[in-house]
C-alpha cells in the first residue's frame, strides 16, 4: 500500500517535471520570434526560460529520491518476475532507465550553474544539458510507464 | 545573481568525473555498497546475493558521487590560470557519452 501511493507520487512529480522541462526545452531549442502570433504553440514555447531553473532541479532530485525508494521494492517483486519471464527487452530497457537517472543527477550542478549565467555566452551548454535532461526524463517517463504496464503493482 | 567561478569549475568538473566513473563502476562492480532488499540489509563493497537479489545501483552511484566530488573539490580550488581553459563543452559531452556508453552496454538484453 506504501509502495503503491509512493509510485504514485512518483509519477505525478514526474508529470510536473516533464512539463517543466519540455517547456524549456520548447523555448530554448524553438524559441518565439518577435510579432508571433499567440496561439497555444507559441505561449507554450513563450515562457521565461531562468524561472524554470530550480523548479527542475527541485522535481528532478525529488523525483529520484521517490524511483530510488520504488526501486526497492521493483527489484524484490516485479524485476524478479520479469526476469522469470525473460522479457530481456523491458528488462535492457529499465536497466537503461536506471543508468540515465543516475548521470541525469551528474549534470544538475552544471545545468543550475549555466542557467545562473548571464548573457549569450553559454547559450549552446545550456541548450545542451537542458536537451539531455529532457531527454532523460522523458526516456525515464515513458520507460517507467512501459514497465509498469508489464509488470505494475498489484498484477 | 550570478553563481561563482569556484562552483562553475566543480560543476564542470563533476559533470565530467561523475559518468566516467559510473559507466566503469557499473562494468567492473565498483559498487561502495550494496543494498539486499529483501533482506533490508546493507554490505560494504559489492556483495554476492544474500536471500534475493543485491542491488549494486546505489553503490554505483556513491563512488561517482564522492570520487566526482572529490576530483571537483580539488580543481575549483586550483589556481584560475589552472582552470580558465577547461571547456564548459565538456559539462554536456562527457554525460552524452556516458549515456551512450551505458545505453550501448545493455545491448547484450536486445540481442538474446
Amino acid at each position: 500500500m506504501l509502495m503503491t501511493a509512493l509510485l504514485i507520487v512518483h509519477g505525478l512529480v514526474a508529470v510536473a517535471l516533464l512539463g517543466a522541462v519540455t517547456h524549456q526545452a520548447a523555448a530554448v531549442w524553438w524559441p518565439v520570434r518577435a510579432g508571433a502570433g499567440g496561439n497555444f504553440v507559441d505561449r507554450f514555447r513563450a515562457v521565461s526560460l531562468k524561472s524554470y531553473v530550480n523548479a527542475i532541479v527541485v522535481l528532478y532530485l525529488a523525483t529520484a529520491l521517490l524511483g530510488a525508494i520504488i526501486y526497492t521494492h521493483y527489484t524484490i517483486s516485479a524485476r524478479i518476475a520479469i526476469i522469470q519471464l525473460q522479457l530481456w527487452k523491458p528488462y535492457g530497457l529499465f536497466e537503461i532507465k536506471e543508468h540515465f537517472a543516475a548521470i541525469g543527477l551528474a549534470t544538475l550542478p552544471a545545468y543550475w550553474y549555466f542557467w545562473r549565467q548571464p548573457g549569450t555566452d553559454y547559450a549552446r551548454v545550456r541548450a545542451m544539458l537542458t536537451a539531455i535532461l529532457t531527454f532523460i526524463v522523458w526516456w525515464n517517463f515513458l520507460i517507467g510507464h512501459i514497465l509498469n504496464n508489464i509488470r505494475g503493482f498489484g498484477s | 545573481m550570478t553563481a561563482s567561478r569556484t562552483f562553475g569549475v566543480f560543476a564542470i568538473v563533476f559533470a565530467i568525473v561523475y559518468p566516467i566513473v559510473y559507466v566503469i563502476a557499473t562494468e567492473v562492480n565498483l559498487a561502495l555498497f550494496t543494498y539486499h532488499p529483501a533482506l533490508g540489509e546493507f554490505g560494504l563493497g559489492p556483495n554476492a546475493p544474500r536471500n534475493g537479489p543485491a542491488m549494486y545501483w546505489f553503490g554505483w552511484m556513491t563512488t561517482s558521487a564522492l570520487c566526482a566530488l572529490v576530483v571537483a573539490v580539488i580543481a575549483a580550488y586550483l589556481p584560475e590560470r589552472l582552470t580558465k581553459r577547461l571547456p564548459a563543452t565538456l559539462a554536456w559531452l562527457v554525460p552524452l557519452a556516458g549515456m551512450i556508453a551505458a545505453a550501448g552496454l545493455m545491448t547484450k538484453y536486445f540481442v538474446r
